[in-house]
C-alpha cells in the first residue's frame, strides 16, 4: 500500500490508519541508528553483551570518537538516508574522555533537537542519553525505550517520502 | 523624507573628511541602481564621487559580506546599520576581520528597510518601473497598474520586530535629529511572531515548512548574502563525503537549510539578508529567528558583543539538558 504523496508526515498522536495497516502489511520493524562515544556509551553496550543482557536488535551501531564528533549534519542525514530513528549517546557530563567534548555536544543537541521540533518532526525521531561504561543495564534500557518509541511513531516518512 | 537627506548630508561629511585625510582607502556605501527603488554597493575612492552616495530605506544589502574579500591591514570605511555591526562584531570575534583596519560609520535606524519580495507579492507578481512617496505611503507604478501600498506593509520582517535602533560599537556616529522609534508603536514582543509559530499543531508548522521550502531551487542566494556565511567550501559543495545529492528533492533542500541554519545558532543578528535575497520568497526568516529566541531562552545569551565567547563555542556544566532520553 502506497502513501500520497504530502500526507501524513510526522504526526505522533494523529497518526493516519494508513501507516497502522502498512506496518501490518509489511511486518516493518524499526532500524535506529546509534553514534556512540568510544569511551563510554560503546563500552556500555559493550557490557551489555558481555553480561548478556536482553535488548532489542534493532539497533546498528557507530563508534566514535566522542559525542563532541556528531555534526547534526549526520543525524539529519541519517533521517533523510531512511533510519527511522537516531540515538546519540556519550559520557556522562564531567566524564568526558576530551574533557569537555560532551559539554559542546548538549549545546549542539539542544540546537538540533528545538530546531526539529521548530519545524514540526515528532519528538522521539532524535534521541540523546548519557551512558557510562559501567552502565550495561541502562544502554539495554534506553534501547528498549528508544525501540518502543519508534515503533509507536511508524516508519520514518520524513524525508524518505520525497526520495 | 527629511530625515533621510539629513542623514545623508552628514554621512557625506564623514566620508569626505575620511577619504581627504587618507584615513582610509576606500569607503563602502550604497549608490542608486539602474532600476527604481534599487541600490548598489558603492566603493567611495575619490572625492568627487561622494555624491553618488545614497542613504534610504532600500539600501538593503548586508555590506560586511564585501569586507571577507578584502586582505587584512587594508584600511577600510562602512557605513552600517545596528543589525550589520552586529554580524561584524561576530566576524570580529571569530577573527575573520581585524577591527583596527575597519573604520565604521553608525547610522541609527529609521523605521527600517524594504523587502522586495513583500513588494513583488502585493503587487501580484507585477514589475514596476517608477514610484513616488507620500510620508508612508508607497506609490508604484508599472505598464497597466498604480498600486499604493503602506510602508508597514512592506518593511522587512526584522525591522518589524526590531527594538535595537541604535549603533553598538562605531567609530564615527551620524547623527539622528530624533530618536527614532519602531513601526508598531506599542510595547511589543520582539520573538511575537516566533511564539505566535510555536502554538501551531506540528502538523501545521510542518505544512508550512514544506509549502515555503518547496520553493527553493537551491540557488545559494541565502548564502551568498550572508556576511556569516564564509566557508571556503560550504558543506553543500563538498564531495568527500557529498552529503548531498544534486536532485531537486525536497530531502535536499530540508537537509541545506536545517543545517545552514544549525551553522547559525548563537551567531545569527537576525539581518535578514537571506530572507530579502531569496528570489522565490521564501520566508526562512523564522528558522534563524527561533534559534535567536533559543540561544536567549536556553543559556540566556541574547546579543554577542565584542569580544564576548561564541554561543555554540562555549558551555556551562549545569546547561538544561531535559530532552536528554533517562533510563526508567
Amino acid at each position: 500500500m502506497s502513501l500520497n504523496k504530502g500526507e501524513n508526515t510526522m504526526v505522533d498522536t494523529e497518526k493516519s490508519e494508513k501507516i497502522q495497516v502498512m506496518i501490518a502489511d509489511e511486518n516493518w520493524e524499526p532500524k535506529i541508528i546509534a553514534f556512540l562515544c568510544n569511551w563510554c556509551s560503546y563500552a556500555g553496550a559493550d557490557l551489555a553483551g558481555v553480561s548478556r543482557i536482553q535488548y532489542p536488535p534493532n539497533v546498528r551501531v557507530v563508534r566514535v570518537p566522542c559525542s563532541g564528533r556528531i555534526d547534526p549534519l549526520f543525524i539529519l542525514k541519517s533521517l533523510q538516508v531512511g533510519w527511522d530513528a537516531v540515538l546519540v549517546s556519550g559520557c556522562h557530563p564531567g566524564d568526558c574522555h576530551y574533557i569537555s567534548g560532551n559539554y559542546y555536544a548538549r549545546r549542539k543537541f539542544s540546537v538540533l533537537d528545538d530546531l526539529l521540533e521548530f519545524i514540526g518532526i515528532d519528538k522521539g525521531r532524535v534521541n540523546f542519553s548519557w551512558v557510562s561504561a559501567a552502565e550495561g543495564e541502562a544502554f539495554a534500557q534506553i534501547i528498549r525505550k528508544v525501540t518502543e518509541r519508534t515503533r509507536k511513531l511508524g516508519p520514518n516518512k520524513i524525508f524518505k517520502e520525497e526520495r | 523624507m527629511k530625515i533621510m537627506e539629513e542623514i545623508r548630508k552628514s554621512l557625506k561629511e564623514i566620508v569626505k573628511s575620511l577619504i581627504s585625510e587618507k584615513k582610509v582607502e576606500y569607503v563602502l556605501g550604497f549608490e542608486e541602481g539602474t532600476l527604481p527603488l534599487k541600490s548598489v554597493p558603492f566603493y567611495i575612492e575619490k572625492e568627487e564621487d561622494i555624491d553618488r552616495l545614497i542613504w534610504n530605506e532600500y539600501c538593503n544589502l548586508n555590506l560586511v559580506k564585501f569586507l571577507l574579500e578584502e586582505p587584512h591591514g587594508k584600511k577600510i570605511g562602512i557605513i552600517l546599520k545596528t543589525c550589520e555591526i552586529r554580524s561584524l562584531i561576530v566576524l570580529i570575534n571569530e577573527k575573520q576581520i581585524n577591527r583596527e583596519d575597519i573604520i565604521i560609520i553608525g547610522v541609527p535606524c529609521s523605521y527600517g528597510i524594504i523587502d522586495f519580495n513583500k513588494v513583488s507579492k502585493l503587487l501580484g507578481g507585477k514589475e514596476f518601473s517608477e514610484f513616488t512617496k507620500h510620508g508612508n505611503d508607497y506609490i508604484f507604478k508599472g505598464v497597466d497598474f498604480e498600486k499604493t501600498i503602506k510602508l508597514q506593509d512592506i518593511l522587512s520582517d526584522s525591522c518589524v520586530y526590531c527594538k535595537d535602533k541604535k549603533p553598538i560599537e562605531y567609530d564615527y556616529l551620524v547623527k539622528a535629529p530624533n530618536e527614532f522609534k519602531n513601526i508598531k508603536e506599542e510595547d511589543f514582543d520582539e520573538y511575537l511572531d516566533v511564539i505566535e509559530f510555536e502554538k501551531k499543531t506540528p502538523k501545521e508548522r510542518w505544512a508550512y515548512f514544506k509549502k515555503e521550502l518547496e520553493k527553493c531551487t537551491l540557488c545559494m542566494a541565502c548564502r551568498n548574502a550572508c556576511p556569516l556565511c564564509y566557508c571556503k567550501t560550504c558543506f553543500i559543495d563538498q564531495n568527500q563525503p557529498q552529503w548531498f545529492d544534486k536532485t531537486d528533492d525536497l530531502s535536499e533542500k530540508m537537509l541545506f537549510h536545517m543545517t545552514r541554519a544549525i551553522h547559525l545558532a548563537g551567531r545569527c543578528t537576525g539581518c535578514e539578508a537571506c530572507t530579502r535575497a531569496c528570489p522565490e520568497g521564501i520566508d526562512i526568516h523564522l528558522l534563524y529567528k527561533k534559534l535567536r529566541k533559543m540561544t536567549k531562552d536556553r543559556w540566556n545569551v541574547d546579543k554577542i558583543g565584542l569580544g564576548e565567547p561564541s554561543v555554540m563555542g562555549s558551555y556551562k556544566m549545569d546547561d538544561p539538558q531535559e530532552f536528554m532520553v533517562k533510563e526508567d
